[in-house]
């Protein structure tokens, strides 16, 4: 008996099922929410809903690590798992860390599908952030939430985004990559609207939405340029069929360029990359665990992550490189100086991470992927932190965001300065602390492939990170208090729930930098020549340009603090240019109003608003209503009409069987 | 039989069969109706006779007795609808019978 | 000479019970409660039991009507007979709850589904034509009066009067078609018909698709494809809930096994002349069907144009070759049963004092009140839709699969489309039981026992055949075996 008990316990903590049980227990969690939310919300004090989700994410963390720690030598059935899958043969060396976890839910003659999950380091890694950082933020949330009438609502949201993202992190093919990818983004749009009656939120969504199917037009047609020219869309034989190519046929591999750009705009549209940046800001009209979660450290990354995953794809197109360094790299600044301006705490915190993101991408473009996925994974924690710290700053300030209004918060909440001020250094990148490496490691890629334009913005990138980031902290934090007396009296610490997680955040930010990560990944990205760390001085000057960013800030926010408008006053163009955020919503605001609405009209006049659009899509809603009545009306009920109908048919059917032929 | 009897038959069972068909569809008494339908019957039940006969084979012949054991109780089925239905709605009027439409 | 009665031993215990039945309950005081139950779902057992053990043939070698021939036992008639019986085990829990809900549980229903039951397992293993005609007429009139065995209300009694009526006129159509193809072939047996079908007709080609120009319309009657369907939504609708359960599942199950029986054995020499007209149903049947649906209000007229819609889905499965179009149409068919008989049986279950709960009003905001019966009625709402992980997707995977193997891509093109236009209706009743409010305070019953049971099983089952599809491949593929 006890033998069997081992037995079954063997079985299922094999690496063949523990992905599964990882994957699967979110989802669990989101069905019972969503079925049998109504009857948990009987007692309406209660914190059932919250308790459960946190516990499916909690396990399929601990799992994560475990799996982790199974990863070693769990890949020697790999080729034969292939084969019973009946994928296609491999032409690359099988590594000794990757692992097929598959079942062949559907496989009789002539008719095959296999689903697996694919778990090598890249997604190990990928499964341990998601999941460690939403459990943390599953657990904040516990006290964010949790006077909010819908938190059922809320966590059955949330845990059906991990379940997607986990999806995506182990998809072994492209077309479920895309399903993951699709899930997160129905969950952000549905936790962007989560507060649905203000009508920011609904906007913002619908923004967040619309902005996003660009992205993932890119990314379906990518999708079926890749199918098209590799004949499938399995992820390993894709790059294997990559590197398989000899180097001179590259030049004939025009369509790998444009395979790379297509799913390259899909990322950026989830990454909010340039020009598809403009709906992460707004998405911060979500509730702020949200903006920790999906807009700071995991769904925003899904596009890092599938340029990480295919790198080889993308190292054989020299242009598809550029293209994904060069918009890095101006994200990464364009993103950090609209920061310096904005005056909404979690705007900076949103800009921040569209400028970070934008270094990841550098990264990538560079060849540095394994860079790219080391600074994704210190980023997750250190913004994950300074979204939550700031969260902490709303919820005891009753929902005020506007820095201008704060001042002073040290003394009051000492727990949310210290963690903040841990991930702010992080961010900027003092030494030792976990964005330190990370960014260090991605100046060096940038610096070996000598271009010295993307090196020099990239450097400034790095600096106005150190000047936004300890502008936050001195406005938000030191200097005079600038609250009103009422909110005063409210400002208090954040509960337990809050605060711990907080602290553990602040643990990984200092420390996530010591794990030797790209060194662990190399093998994934298929070796990477330029990740060296030859450069010496990059270091020390990066160190230097952010003690001097984090100086200049405090100079000019704590001790001359008139010098900020001065500036302004006297460079009027550059402070309209910031404050209008490079003007990309106007441009698109005008785009979409003149080009394409009144510019319909005086071209097209009414065709296409009343023709095209109503009389498609109304059209064929009101055509199938109608004849829903049609039909309706048609079915008299007469018993003679129901005879008169079988024998019309008979009739029909013996003329169509005896027309001469 | 006949190759000429067997058309013959075939074409008064065709005929019967048509006429009954159309009755249903005309008459509004629904005994009638039912009367139609057993004239139906009784059209492939002609036309089954001729097929054996002309066969040479019992197989039509053991059919025919299958098919109005049939009838019959299809019959009584029918009738005890009828009868039911005589009593809620005082009517045999088959398009009195329109509640359930649309 | 010796008659092997072997193959007809589960149709006649199935009978026998139904008579059984009748009598205990003759002896049953009429106040008392009817326990007929437990004895049917016993012979239904029985039957199961035998038709299992029964040896299995493929094929029917040589067999005649005279000799023991009418009906077979080979792997089609197994399983399908089986699904039958499965099916009626499910139902009679159903239809006993409620019965007792609407006060009128004398027993006779059971023993009326008994003997339909019996009509359907001779339906499924005839192979030849006699046999196949009167287990037709077993199974219609049983269903004929059931339909109408809710005496107390005349739309009861008007659903069973058009189902009669239009249930007799198609028969006799079927009838006029058996005759017709007795004479081209001068047999009755279905391998007779093939191999006389086979060889060069000249003027009797005419007579032979005549023929099965009449069957079809018997068939198509009896599964409800447009445009024999407009009796389905008035008999669903007038008919006690649970007969509706019982006979949308159960009936299509039996006359979809011997329409697939006759048309890819007896009638296959002429497939490239009927192909086409059943895949014109086909599509027929999926458009009106669910534009249909659209704009029913209550519930169980709009499930019953659903289940017309159904069959076109599987009628796009038949136009494949055999061995698969067979083991297409019985994957549908059992994902189909389970949830087509959980949806009407959640209906069935909450009936209260003779009421029942019929428009979308009724159900709102249910999931508050009963959160196991709603998730229930999810799962088997989304299922019929055909989301993956539930067996309704597996089901339309497989025919519109079999489809596109046989060059009919437009009927999967349309299928795919029609179910899109299905997740309007369907899924218009789970935004009802879950995000709105109550409507009124709570009229229907406290679901409980053996009915409750049976709602459980078949939404498990919906999942499990959803979530692990093989087993149930490897039935219909040894279901369709018959068809090589």
């Amino acid at each position: 008996m006890a033998r069997l008990l081992f037995e079954g316990l063997t079985r299922v903590f094999s690496i063949e099922v523990l992905p599964w049980l990882a994957l699967m227990l979110p989802f669990g969690g989101f069905l019972v929410l969503s079925l049998f939310g109504d009857w948990i919300r009987k007692d309406r004090e209660e914190r059932g809903a919250g308790v459960l989700s946190c516990c499916t994410v909690l396990l399929s963390f601990l799992i994560a690590v475990a799996t982790a720690f199974m990863l070693g030598d769990a890949g020697r059935d790999l080729e034969q798992q292939r084969q019973s899958l009946n994928l296609p043969q491999r032409q690359g060396p099988y590594l000794p860390f990757q692992a097929y976890l598959a079942v062949d839910w559907i496989d009789v003659s002539g008719l095959s599908i296999p689903v697996a999950l694919l778990l090598d380091r890249l997604a190990s890694v990928m499964m341990l952030v998601v999941t460690g950082v939403s459990f943390l933020i599953h657990v904040y949330s516990l006290g964010y939430m949790a006077r909010d009438e819908d938190r059922v609502r809320y966590f059955s949201y949330l845990n059906l985004f991990v379940f997607f993202m986990l999806l995506l992190v182990m998809a072994t093919n492209l077309l479920m990559v895309f399903v993951g990818w699709e899930g997160v983004g129905l969950c952000s749009y549905l936790l962007i609207g989560f507060w649905f009656k203000r009508p920011d939120a609904a906007a913002a969504a619908k923004k967040a939405f619309i902005v996003n199917r660009v992205g993932d037009a890119g990314l379906i047609l990518g999708l079926i340029m890749a199918y098209h020219a590799f004949g499938t869309l399995d992820l390993l034989s894709i790059t294997d069929h990559i590197g398989g190519l000899a180097p001179e046929r590259l030049g004939e591999l025009g369509i790998v360029t444009v395979i790379a750009l297509l799913l390259f705009l899909g990322a950026c549209g989830k990454s909010a990359q340039l020009p598809l940046h403009v709906w992460l800001p707004d998405a911060m009209e979500g509730p702020t665990p949200v903006s920790a979660l999906i807009h700071a450290s995991t769904m925003v990354t899904a596009g890092v992550y599938l340029v990480a995953r295919l790198a080889p794809l993308y190292r054989q197109s020299e242009t598809a490189m550029l293209v994904v360094a060069v918009i890095g790299v101006l994200t990464a600044f364009v993103a950090a100086t609209i920061a310096l301006v904005q005056t909404d705490i979690k705007k900076v915190l949103a800009y921040s991470t569209v400028s970070q993101l934008g270094f990841m991408f550098l990264a990538c473009g560079v060849g540095a992927f394994g860079a790219a996925v080391f600074h994704l994974v210190t980023h997750a924690f250190f913004k994950a932190l300074l979204f939550l710290s700031a969260g902490s700053v709303i919820h005891a300030l009753g929902g005020e965001q506007d820095m201008r209004r704060m001042g002073g918060l040290a003394r009051r909440l000492p727990w949310t300065f210290w963690t903040f001020v841990i991930g702010a250094a992080s961010l900027a990148g003092l030494p030792f602390l976990a964005g330190f490496f990370s960014k260090d490691m991605i100046l060096e890629g940038t610096f070996a492939t000598g271009r010295t334009a993307i090196f020099v913005t990239a450097l400034l990138a790095a600096l106005l990170t150190a000047v936004y980031i300890t502008r936050l902290v001195c406005l938000a934090f030191l200097g005079a208090s600038r609250l009103d007396a009422e909110k005063t009296a409210h400002a208090h610490e954040s509960p337990w729930v809050m605060t711990i997680p907080l602290v553990l955040l602040a643990v990984g930010s200092a420390t996530a930098g010591f794990v030797p990560l790209p060194d662990m990944l190399r093998p994934v990205m298929h070796g990477a020549a330029s990740e060296s760390r030859a450069v010496r001085w990059i270091p020390y000057a990066a160190t230097t340009l952010s003690l001097f960013g984090i100086m200049l800030a405090a100079y000019l926010y704590l001790l001359y603090k008139e010098t900020p408008a001065r500036l302004a006053s006297a460079l009027p163009w550059i402070r309209r240019a910031l404050e209008a955020k490079w003007g990309f919503d106007d441009l698109y605001n005008a785009f979409v109003r003149r080009v394409l609405v009144s510019g319909g009209r005086r071209i097209l006049w009414r065709a296409v608003d009343s023709f095209l659009i109503d009389g498609t899509v109304n059209a064929t809603a009101r055509a199938v209503g109608s004849a829903a009545e049609t039909l309706r009306s048609a079915q008299t009920g007469l018993v003679r009409g129901h005879a008169l109908l079988v024998l019309g048919g008979a009739v029909a059917l013996v003329v169509y069987l005896l027309w001469p032929r | 039989m006949s190759e000429t009897l067997l058309r013959h038959a075939l074409a008064l069972s065709l005929a019967l069969f048509a006429v009954g068909a159309v009755g249903v569809l005309l008459r509004r008494n629904v005994i009638t109706v039912l009367m139609c339908i057993e004239l139906m019957l009784n059209a492939a039940n002609l036309a089954l006779v001729a097929f054996s006969r002309s066969w040479a084979a019992v197989d039509g012949h053991v059919m025919a007795l299958f098919v109005l054991t049939v009838a019959a109780s299809e019959a009584a089925v029918g009738l005890a609808i009828v009868i039911a239905l005589q009593r809620a709605r005082d009517t045999l009027d088959v398009d009195a019978f329109d509640e359930l439409r649309g | 000479m010796t008659i092997d009665f072997r193959p007809a031993l589960p149709a006649l215990i199935v009978a026998l019970t139904g008579v059984v039945a009748l009598v205990i309950d003759a002896f049953t005081p009429r106040a008392g409660r009817s326990r007929t139950q437990s004895v049917c779902l016993t012979g239904l057992a029985a039957a199961l039991l035998v038709t299992f053990s029964l040896p299995v043939r493929i094929g029917c070698p040589a067999c005649s009507p005279l000799t023991g021939g009418s009906v077979v036992s080979d792997t089609w008639s197994v399983a399908l007979q089986a699904l039958v019986l499965v099916v009626g085990m499910l139902a009679l829990p159903l239809s006993t709850a409620y019965f007792r809900a609407i006060d009128q549980d004398r027993g006779e229903q059971n023993a009326l589904i008994m003997f339909a039951i019996a009509g359907m397992l001779g339906l499924v293993s005839s192979v030849e034509l006699i046999s196949l005609f009167i287990s037709l007429e077993i199974m219609s009139v049983a269903l004929y009066a059931l339909t109408g065995s809710r005496r107390a209300r005349s739309d009861s009694q008007e659903a069973a009067l058009k189902y009669f009526v239009t249930g007799a006129f198609s028969s006799a159509f079927f009838l006029y078609g058996v005759a017709w193809l007795y004479g081209v072939s001068g047999g009755t047996t279905f391998d007779r018909i093939a191999s006389t079908l086979a060889s060069p007709l000249g003027g009797n080609v005419g007579c032979a698709l005549l023929a099965s120009g009449f069957l079809l319309v018997g068939f198509g009657f009896k599964i409800a494809a447009v445009p024999f369907h407009s009796w389905a939504p008035d008999a669903y609708q007038g008919a006690p809930t649970s007969v509706t359960a019982f006979m949308s599942t159960a009936v299509k199950v039996a006359a979809f096994g011997a329409l697939t029986r006759v048309f890819h054995g007896a009638l296959f020499p002429l497939a490239d002349r009927w192909i086409p007209l059943l895949a014109a149903l086909a599509v027929l049947t999926m458009i009106v069907g669910n534009v249909s649906a659209l704009a029913q209000r209550d519930l169980k007229r709009m499930l019953a144009y659903s289940s017309v819609a159904h069959a076109g889905y599987v009628m796009t499965a038949l136009v494949s070759q055999p061995p698969q179009a067979a083991a297409a149409v019985f994957i549908y068919l059992v994902a189909y049963s389970v949830t087509n008989l959980g949806a009407f049986g959640v209906l069935a279950v909450l009936a209260k004092d003779g009421k029942e709960p019929l428009t979308l009003a009724d159900i709102s905001g249910m999931a508050r009140r009963r959160p196991f019966l709603s998730a229930a009625m999810a799962v088997f709402l989304v299922s019929l839709t055909g989301v993956p992980l539930t067996a309704g997707f597996i089901g339309k995977l497989r025919v519109f699969a079999a489809a596109i193997s046989a060059d009919h891509a437009v009927l999967a093109l349309v299928g795919l489309l029609m179910s899109a236009v299905s997740a309007y209706y369907y899924l218009r009743v789970v935004v009802a039981m879950y995000m709105e409010p109550p409507q009124d305070e709570d009229r229907w019953a406290n679901v409980t026992g053996a009915a409750g049971l049976v709602i459980a099983l078949c939404a498990l089952a919906v999942l499990m055949l959803g979530v692990f599809p093989e087993r149930l491949f490897a039935w219909a593929q040894t279901a369709a075996q018959t068809f090589r």
